[in-house]
């Protein structure tokens, strides 16, 4: 694992770990063992970063959405709020779809549920991000947030300073929340019929609900189902939210925290698009209660048919295996 | 539109309920306004039949003397220290404009626009008319950073029509939003001063006026909440938690903020989920499986295995749950920490422990509250 980590900090570009105003970014570290976060870090450039997390054990690496004056200092009064990313957070934990899903539970997703992760994303973006709230594509950017989801950055500079109720107002309006269902319903159930096609003819959430209700022939409340999305507003609305860096590894999958361009968003797969690249091999032993459904995880398919065997994969495989807590190290017999 | 015109409908273009010059200290050179700011006070405060200015009270010697009795009206309000007279008369204040907004659309068909305009950007919102869609337009960013819409389903951006970060609304929905953004700035600065004048030497006839005022209210609005009938111990919870909690006991239907900060503060101080359940049953749409599921799921129960946390004080604000911000509530961080302290004031023999806002806790909200839609 040690090995894992390290290779791949060592080989890395360090442009790779780029993001706007470095230096004003609070940094967090949780090494894997420890379950206690090391805060209030700063770096002066990527070269001083890199370096850090060759020295580091397996950690979880998080860099703020916030940008400080001073964001090494102790305490959050003191570090000097500038203002905020906005940050999108997709994860399958939090999607309805997946609720009651034994493999998603599992904290894995099959090549279904990516593509509905994906779509969810695309639809954030191209529907909501740039359609509604007129934000440009160049100030979208995407990243695979390791494990089960992506997150969405939203950089445009008038937004950072936001507090909290601005934030919200954005993502219950994603979210469907602030949406007046009843007030609509009572239009329908009145027969308003007119009134019903002017109110649903305005752009936004209106012409959403419309062409969703004439594509699918589906009622107000399924039309509205359909389209809200389940962006997390604990993520969303934090101030001071620490956030994967990119192109760090995940420490609960060794997978890569991968930057993804939004025209490659709908073919990115991540559990092929984000392993790190290595010619080392490894032999598991997968457990024996594998959880029902299969997924392709580099070239190894997973099913209940590897139930109990020893086999030699590529190392980062293995290791999204064990730390998975689908395999286990194999010990050689001697 | 002229100066005097405008002043004439809209003075807080031009004061903003300041105070009028030389405080309230010394009336000096304003105290023959007193009546007419009496009078006026008691039409924003709802204590007289009709709202809205009397044509009378249009027969101002000058400009200055309209805007110094709008001015003094507020600050007779503000010198009363009574919260809840403050809220409403924000609010008074704040229909007027809208119908006055309202009005000046159907007798001016021409020449509203630059009326909206000019008062929306008294009220802080920046905005454009387009002649073409009949709607007023403003930025993305001008629409999120206006404070006093929370609640108002009208307002809210998925009603709105949105697209490439433009947020269009109709004439009425513009009078609306103007109006309740005037109501909390009001409100915010009202308050402000009400805290300024605690410590002020007031001129005996404002004090005089103020007295009145109050009485009156008083006894015309009453009390909504009673904290005698709360137990000892709910005596001391928080104000947020006393207000919601009363609310749900007059069968109000509370907004989900409100429930889960209830929710989760007494399964906190340890109440069974049974006894939580007796707290939200007197609510209009209690429905005892799903509220039963829904607080066992609070108490880690159920779903996630999670026992929620109270929501701390910041978070309320945002949610518009907060409905105290005086005394110990100042200083605040968590409700939690609020019964904490209370109780630690009681057994010191502090008579106050856990009085903060009480008696005066029904029209604190107008901001966190759903409210009806205003009807033209």
């Amino acid at each position: 694992m040690l090995d894992h980590f390290r290779d791949y900090y060592t080989s890395l570009d360090p442009d790779a770990l780029f993001v706007p105003d470095l230096q004003k970014r609070e940094f967090g570290f949780m090494p894997r063992e420890r379950r206690e976060m090391i805060r209030h870090m700063a770096f002066r450039d990527l070269g001083a970063l890199k370096s850090y997390l060759i020295s580091l054990p397996p950690s979880h690496v998080y860099s703020s959405t916030a940008l400080y004056e001073r964001p090494s200092a102790p305490d959050m009064n003191s570090k000097g709020w500038l203002g905020s990313e906005i940050v999108f957070e997709f994860d399958a934990d939090h999607m309805r779809e997946f609720k009651g899903d034994a493999l998603a539970k599992s904290g894995i997703l099959t090549e279904e549920a990516w593509n509905a992760i994906k779509k969810r994303t695309v639809e954030l973006i191209d529907d909501f991000l740039i359609q509604d709230f007129g934000i440009s594509s160049s100030e979208i950017k995407i990243t695979f947030s390791g494990n089960r989801g992506f997150h969405v950055r939203v950089r445009r500079q008038e937004f950072l300073g936001l507090d909290q109720e601005a934030r919200r107002r954005l993502v219950s309006y994603l979210n469907a929340s602030d949406l007046d269902v009843n007030g609509l319903q009572n239009l329908l159930g009145k027969a308003k019929k007119r009134s019903l096609e002017v109110v649903l003819s305005q752009p936004g959430w209106m012409s959403k609900i419309r062409r969703q209700m004439r594509e699918k022939n589906c009622s107000l409340q399924e039309a509205v189902d359909a389209l809200a999305l389940d962006v997390d507003e604990n993520v969303a609305l934090d101030l001071h939210r620490l956030i994967r860096h990119p192109s760090s590894l995940h420490a609960g999958t060794g997978l890569v925290v991968k930057p993804v361009a939004l025209e490659s968003l709908s073919s990115f797969m991540p559990y092929q698009d984000a392993l790190v690249q290595s010619s080392t091999e490894l032999r598991v032993n997968m457990i024996d209660l594998l959880p029902s459904g299969q997924f392709r995880v580099g070239d190894l398919e997973v099913s209940k048919t590897l139930a109990g065997r020893v086999i030699r994969v590529q190392r980062s495989v293995g290791i999204f295996l064990i730390l998975k807590g689908l395999a286990r190290p194999a010990v050689r017999v001697p | 539109m002229s100066t005097a015109e405008a002043l004439k409908k809209y003075p807080f273009l031009f004061t903003q309920g300041a105070l009028p010059a030389g405080s309230l200290t010394n009336l000096g050179e304003l105290r023959p306004l007193l009546p007419k700011a009496l009078a006026r006070s008691r039409q924003l405060l709802g204590l007289s039949l009709r709202r809205g200015l009397d044509p009378s009270q249009r027969k101002y010697s000058d400009e200055r003397e309209m805007a110094a009795l709008h001015a003094l009206a507020f600050a007779l309000v503000t010198a009363t220290g009574n919260r809840r007279m403050i809220r409403a008369a924000s609010w008074g204040f704040s229909k007027e404009v809208e119908l006055s907004l309202m009005s000046d659309a159907l007798h001016n068909p021409r020449g509203f626009p630059e009326i909206y305009i000019r008062v929306g950007k008294a009220a802080g919102i920046e905005a454009a008319f387009n002649w073409i869609t009949q709607r007023f337009e403003m930025s993305l960013l001008s629409y999120l950073v206006l404070r006093g819409i929370e609640g108002d389903p009208k307002l809210m951006l998925p009603q709105l029509s949105l697209a490439g970060g433009k947020v269009a609304v109709p004439p009425n929905v513009f009078a609306a939003m103007v109006s309740r953004v005037l109501r909390y700035s009001l409100t915010m600065k009202l308050e402000l001063q009400a805290n300024e004048l605690r410590r002020a030497e007031l001129d005996p006839d404002v004090k005089a006026g103020a007295e009145t005022l109050a009485s009156e209210f008083s006894r015309r609005k009453g009390e909504e909440v009673d904290i005698q009938t709360l137990s000892p111990v709910e005596s001391l919870f928080p104000p947020c938690v006393k207000f919601w909690v009363s609310e749900m006991r007059r069968g109000v239907n509370v907004p989900h903020q409100a429930r889960f900060l209830v929710a989760t503060f007494l399964l906190h101080l340890d109440y069974s989920v049974d006894e939580v359940l007796r707290f939200f049953s007197t609510t209009p749409d209690y429905d005892e499986g799903i509220a039963r599921y829904q607080v066992e799921d609070l108490a880690g129960e159920k779903g996630s295995g999670k026992k929620y946390a109270v929501p701390r004080c910041d978070t309320l604000r945002t949610l518009g749950a907060c409905t105290c911000r005086e005394g110990l509530c100042v200083h605040m961080t968590h409700p939690l920490l609020y019964y904490r302290l209370s109780i630690e004031r009681k057994l010191n023999g502090d008579k106050l422990a856990g009085s903060e806002c009480a008696g005066s806790l029904s029209r604190l909200l107008h901001l966190a509250r759903p409210r009806r839609p205003v009807c033209p």
